[in-house]
């Protein structure tokens, strides 16, 4: 009954992660490497693992190819945020997401379907979401 | 038989990789700044140690805690010794990325290996060869990418 809303819930992440993309898109010249490092390193390690732990719940059949997806979707969450400041910043969200986007998946599954804590891990990448637009405002 | 021989080139590839990129690096040590030496010792000793430890998790299924012992260390060596190119920060990046890498590589080893104990369905313990070779030769793609990724970074 719930597990037909995860994909919905997937795009909404989908989405204010694209917001948040865009918001920062545009003040990106007024934001230093050290805080870009630490953007690009929560953006693509919590996307990676609230992506998993949906992907898994949603097709709890299919561990590989979900853990290979997720790990793409990682590196690709990271890459691009980092990509907004430096090549270094690029460097440092690739890595993040590709090691959280390998263990994501395991999580999920140890969970078993448990929606508590799907609840809990998307109150804490929305926090931190609104965090990352704080305190890149507060620059 | 063949398996296991697979396996051990694959490592065998790991190891190379890790090492001719190490040789680059120490090549051109002075040319570049802490912050640059840092951010590669994070990647480059995460990714080795993921794959390496993952890999003798699939070679050797017996003896878990140990070889568990043994990689973790192992990987905590690689960070420091691609940290200890540059300073004492990039030392500390690269200890801490390379032990955070292998114990994840030991976790993803014995969960394919062992399906049930993150519960996954059945239908997984007839598939443990095909999950080997499928997550073998992804994590060997992924060294591949990011040292590729790492030493086209040297020339921007």
């Amino acid at each position: 009954m719930i597990a037909s809303y995860l994909g919905y819930l997937f795009y909404g992440n989908l989405l204010i992660l694209t917001l948040t993309f865009m918001y920062l898109f545009h003040i990106r010249k007024l934001i230093g490497f050290q805080l870009g490092m630490n953007i690009s390193t929560m953006a693509g390690g919590f996307t990676a693992i609230v992506t998993g732990v949906i992907l898994i719940y949603q097709f709890p059949l299919k561990f590989v190819i979900v853990t290979i997806v997720t790990t793409l979707i990682g590196m690709i969450v990271g890459g691009l945020f980092g990509s907004l400041f430096d090549y270094q910043t690029l460097l440092t969200g690739y890595g993040n997401g590709l090691m959280m986007g390998i263990m994501s998946p395991m999580i999920g599954a140890a969970a078993k379907n448990n929606y508590v804590f799907l609840t809990f891990l998307e109150g804490i990448f929305i926090v931190s979401l609104f965090l990352l637009v704080l305190s890149s405002k507060r620059t | 038989m063949s398996m296991t021989m697979y396996l051990l080139c694959l490592f065998f590839l790991t190891s190379l990789i890790g090492f001719l990129i190490y040789k680059v690096f120490y090549k051109k040590r002075l040319l570049y700044n802490d912050r640059f030496g840092m951010i590669m010792a994070m990647s480059c000793s995460g990714i080795i140690s993921l794959n390496s430890s993952m890999l003798s998790q699939f070679i050797i299924s017996d003896h878990l805690f140990f070889l568990m012992i043994l990689t973790v260390v192992l990987g905590g060596v690689v960070g420091i010794v691609f940290g200890s190119l540059v300073k004492y920060q990039s030392l500390l990046a690269g200890f801490l990325h390379g032990i955070v890498g292998s114990l994840t590589g030991n976790m993803i080893g014995i969960v394919v290996e062992d399906p049930s104990i993150c519960s996954l369905p059945a239908s997984y313990f007839s598939m443990i060869d095909q999950n080997i070779l499928i997550f073998s030769a992804f994590g060997t793609l992924l060294v591949m990418i990011t040292i590729s990724i790492v030493y086209y970074s040297l020339r921007v």
